[in-house]
């Protein structure tokens, strides 16, 4: 009798187990949604003008090398983008070959007397910023990035733009500033092809030109 | 005196074992108990729902994905009794990924059978009332056996769950993890070339529960 009654216990505790085992719970769903769309975007500031005044003393002129003007108080760049997006831009110089000195960071102020150089400016990038986060900027010539930077010389037939920090990789936000700020340098003397009259203006400008990829 | 008391004696002894005899030869013996299958409300942070929100079709590579921006979801369970629990994953958006695998889920087609990537989940930070910090497992199904870790990334082939050690569920009323979503924009190639409207992504997935392994 005993040994009856011991084997029904079992045999209801294994019942049990099994029951347990096999018994469905509730189910629960998770999504992962998103629209991919053409994004649009924004630039907050797109006239940026870097003054450096009506009164430039042509005497600062020297014989022998370009004379800095010094660097202008930078002016933040802001893209707005209406969905997650990278951002690139690319970099024209609308005065080419009015630069004193060769190179794709060297600008052109414009021509004197002919074909004189006035000089050239360098513009040069910094804090690169996606979404309120520090980020990082490059310049290049291809597909990929060289190299990271944080702060930056602009080269005319480059493109730039805003890179993951720590990683070459193209960084992705809705909002991207950058800091931007120019040295205007006079050409030496002997680059401007003669004198320099009372209206000499610098015309430096430059374009640059938004899209999303390398 | 004596006498009667002696002749009461015998007829008590007689009275005794016919009794013996007369009752039924059997002994119950009751187990009770109620079987009650535990019952557990799940619930998941934002109704289960990671979205991306809107995102530039310019960062479809060509050859390559994209990571997108990772999802965070919080899931917990409260239960009426103490119990194990574990679960199995589905994939609402089967074949749908553009890598293969049993830890990538789906976003959707198109362009036909273009796939517009996949995500995979990460789940961690598991907690249950008995124990507090827990570990989690994940082993074939089928498999009674198991390693208990922080972490686990959830497997359509496995069945997963609160573990307290290697081999030992974790039990208890309440359980809490956190699943991280991490999604990857397929290349254009995957998704059969270029996107020529808006397109949405479909991720759809389902955790079912079970009270045991």
């Amino acid at each position: 009798m005993m040994k009856n009654v011991l084997f029904k216990v079992t045999a209801i505790s294994a019942l049990l187990f099994s029951a347990g085992s096999l018994a469905a719970g509730p189910s629960a769903e998770i999504k992962l949604t998103g629209d991919l769309i053409a994004p649009k975007c924004a630039i907050n500031t797109p006239d940026m003008v870097f003054d450096y005044g009506d009164k430039i003393s042509p005497t600062l002129i020297s014989n022998t090398a370009p004379v800095s003007l010094g660097k202008v108080a930078s002016v933040s760049l802001t893209v707005n983008c209406d969905a997650q997006t990278s951002l690139t831009f690319g970099v024209t110089d609308n005065r080419l070959g009015t630069a004193s000195m060769s190179g794709s960071k060297y600008f052109g102020l414009g021509n004197i007397n002919g074909t004189g150089k006035l000089g050239h400016y360098l513009i040069s990038v910094s804090r690169p910023v996606v979404d309120q986060r520090a980020a990082a900027t490059f310049v290049s010539s291809g597909s990929t990035i060289p190299q990271l930077l944080y702060v930056a010389e602009l080269e005319h037939g480059k493109r730039s733009g805003w890179a993951k920090q720590g990683e070459r990789a193209l960084a992705i936000g809705k909002t991207f500033g950058l800091d931007v700020s120019t040295e205007a340098f006079l050409a030496k003397r002997g680059d401007m092809h003669g004198g320099v009259g009372d209206d000499t203006a610098l015309d430096g400008s430059a374009t640059l030109e938004f899209g999303f990829g390398l | 005196m004596k006498k009667t008391v002696i002749t009461a004696s015998i007829l008590s002894v007689l009275a005794m074992h016919g009794a013996a005899i007369a009752a039924p030869m059997t002994s119950e013996l009751k187990v009770q108990g109620k079987m009650a299958v535990p019952s557990c409300q799940v619930s998941i942070s934002n109704s289960g729902v990671v979205d991306l929100g809107k995102i530039s079709n310019s960062l479809i590579d060509a050859n390559k994905g994209t990571a997108l921006e990772v999802g965070s979801l919080s899931i917990s369970a409260d239960c009426e009794a103490t119990t194990y629990l574990s679960f199995t994953a589905e994939d609402n958006r089967e074949g749908s990924s553009a890598v293969s695998g049993s830890t990538y889920f789906g976003l959707g087609n198109v362009n036909g059978t273009g796939k517009l990537g996949y995500y995979q989940m990460k789940m961690y930070d598991a907690v249950t009332d008995s124990i507090g910090q827990s570990k989690l497992y994940s082993t074939p199904k089928g498999s009674t056996s198991f390693s208990a870790t922080d972490g686990i990334i959830l497997d359509k082939n496995n069945v997963m769950g609160w573990a307290k050690s290697s081999g030992v569920q974790s039990s208890g009323k309440r359980f809490h993890a956190t699943i991280d979503l991490v999604p990857v924009l397929a290349s254009s190639r995957d998704m059969n070339g270029p996107l020529t409207d808006s397109v949405k992504l479909d991720g759809s997935a389902v955790l079912n529960f079970t009270y045991g392994l």
